[in-house]
């Protein structure tokens, strides 16, 4: 008797958990990144450098002033595997980049790991960036960057490039400064800071091997694993001001182009 | 005569009661059918776009590679079946059918250099991935108001309303898996 309700148990659980983990992976199908307090430079993979996302942020803000239209940058590590359209069409409407009145947003999504990258329009701006014109601003500004790893550059460009189509659509003759600049400077990343840290973390990691057999860094592993997806870089830079940014709201309805490299 | 008036009293405030939550539940209902169909007219209006754009795209890559009969003939085919289509259901069916038809087009570029490296080409099928990619979004936001309609249609006790002035279900635009990934364009330089 009490070996069959064993085996019942035994049967039944692996069924429950199985089943609750398909709900989960349905009801967390997009994981999507909260925006930084810039809004509208987000590099969540981190190979954008404090000295073009200070530039981007500045344009799209002096943008955002003289016009109301938002572009917004996006760098992430992977998509997890969720279609680049979606991701892009999901993020769009989830941040509501642009106003709900006008649905003047552009937003730019580099996928680092997957070698994607994206311009979706909002439904506003899809008449000054028809689908063509996105697709050939990422082949002239951007993807020849990316192929070589300076993503920051090609972003830079990219957005520069889109900056420019949305003054012209609002009637401004606008040249941002440093358009076509193709001068590429670096600034140096691994201070000693970040060395020491490393260090330190190596020595907790031996530690950890001798003393518990390893047994905390393989839990912070999976705990890692299965909660922070999208814990990316925060970025080195801050707005120098105190304004903060958000979503107005608009909406795409997938306008756009996508790359791969 | 009071414990009368009483009962009127009660009578008329459960009447009311039923009454004004009829009108609400009755103009919730008109309201997301409405969205409804706002957004089919939307799939509609995307579905049609990429008609316009197919004749130009067709001819581009006829210029190039004018032996590839079948293809074209398959597109010719799709897109008559979907302007005959009637129902959704027969629409979602052809519009599968036609995206794989000009995933097809878009394919062949890799075998013809010449065609591939076209400014003219690029550009259409960049309109026409966009495209896809709209109607695959015109589709998931009609998916999901008419299941916000269905599911409502069918809750107590909004069902009553329903039943009564004929609310019937929307179908959902489905087609295979398949044909929600918009055609990928590739251009390696």
């Amino acid at each position: 008797m009490r070996n069959r309700l064993h085996r019942t148990l035994y049967i039944i659980i692996p069924v429950i958990v199985l089943i609750v983990t398909a709900y989960q992976a349905v009801a967390t199908s997009v994981d999507l990144p909260k925006p930084t307090s810039n809004f509208f430079v987000n590099d969540f993979a981190n190979v954008i450098d404090s000295e073009y996302e200070k530039q981007i942020q500045n344009e799209a803000v002096s943008l955002y002033d003289k016009t109301g239209a938002q572009v917004v940058v996006v760098t992430i590590n992977s998509l997890n595997d969720e279609p680049l359209e979606e991701y892009a069409n999901a993020l769009f409407r989830e941040w509501g980049i642009g106003s709900a009145k006008e649905d003047n947003g552009v937003l730019i999504l580099v996928s680092i790991g997957d070698r994607m990258s994206r311009i979706e329009v909002g439904y506003g701006l899809e008449g000054a960036l028809p689908d063509g014109k996105t697709g050939r601003i990422q082949d002239n500004y951007m993807i020849p960057y990316f192929k070589d790893g300076e993503y920051g550059k090609g972003i830079l460009n990219g957005f520069l490039a889109i900056v420019k189509e949305v003054y012209t659509e609002y009637g401004i003759d606008y040249e941002p400064a440093g358009y076509q600049n193709t001068e590429v400077y670096y600034t140096e990343e691994g201070d000693s800071g970040s060395l020491f840290l490393v260090a330190f973390i190596i020595i907790l990691f031996v530690i950890d091997i001798i003393f518990f057999k390893g047994k905390i860094t393989k839990l912070l592993i999976m705990s890692a694993a299965t909660s922070s997806r999208h814990s990316g870089g925060s970025g080195s830079f801050r707005s120098g001001s105190s304004r903060t940014f958000s979503g107005g709201g608009g909406r795409s309805g997938g306008g756009g182009s996508s790359r791969k490299w | 005569m009071k414990k009368g008036s009483t009962v009127i009293i009660v009578l008329i405030a459960v009447i009311a009661i039923i009454v004004f939550s009829s009108i609400g539940a009755y103009n919730k209902l008109v309201e997301l059918s409405e969205q409804v169909e706002t957004s089919l007219s939307q799939i509609d209006n995307q579905l049609q776009r990429r008609n316009d754009l197919i004749p130009n795209l067709v001819e581009t890559v006829k210029g190039y590679a004018a032996h590839e009969e079948e293809i074209f003939t398959s597109i010719a085919d799709a897109r008559a079946r979907l302007i005959g289509a009637g129902s959704i259901e027969e629409k979602a069916e052809a519009n599968e059918q036609l995206s794989s038809a000009l995933n097809r087009l878009l394919a062949i570029a890799e075998s013809y250099p010449e065609l591939k490296a076209n400014e003219n080409f690029i550009q259409l099928s960049d309109e026409l991935a966009g495209t896809e990619n709209r109607i695959a979004t015109a589709r998931r936001d009609y998916n999901n108001s008419a299941r916000e309609y269905n599911t409502t249609i069918r809750r107590f006790p909004t069902v009553i309303i329903a039943n009564l002035f004929g609310f019937d279900r929307y179908e959902y635009f489905e087609a295979d898996e398949s044909a929600r990934q918009a055609p990928e364009v590739k251009f390696g330089n």
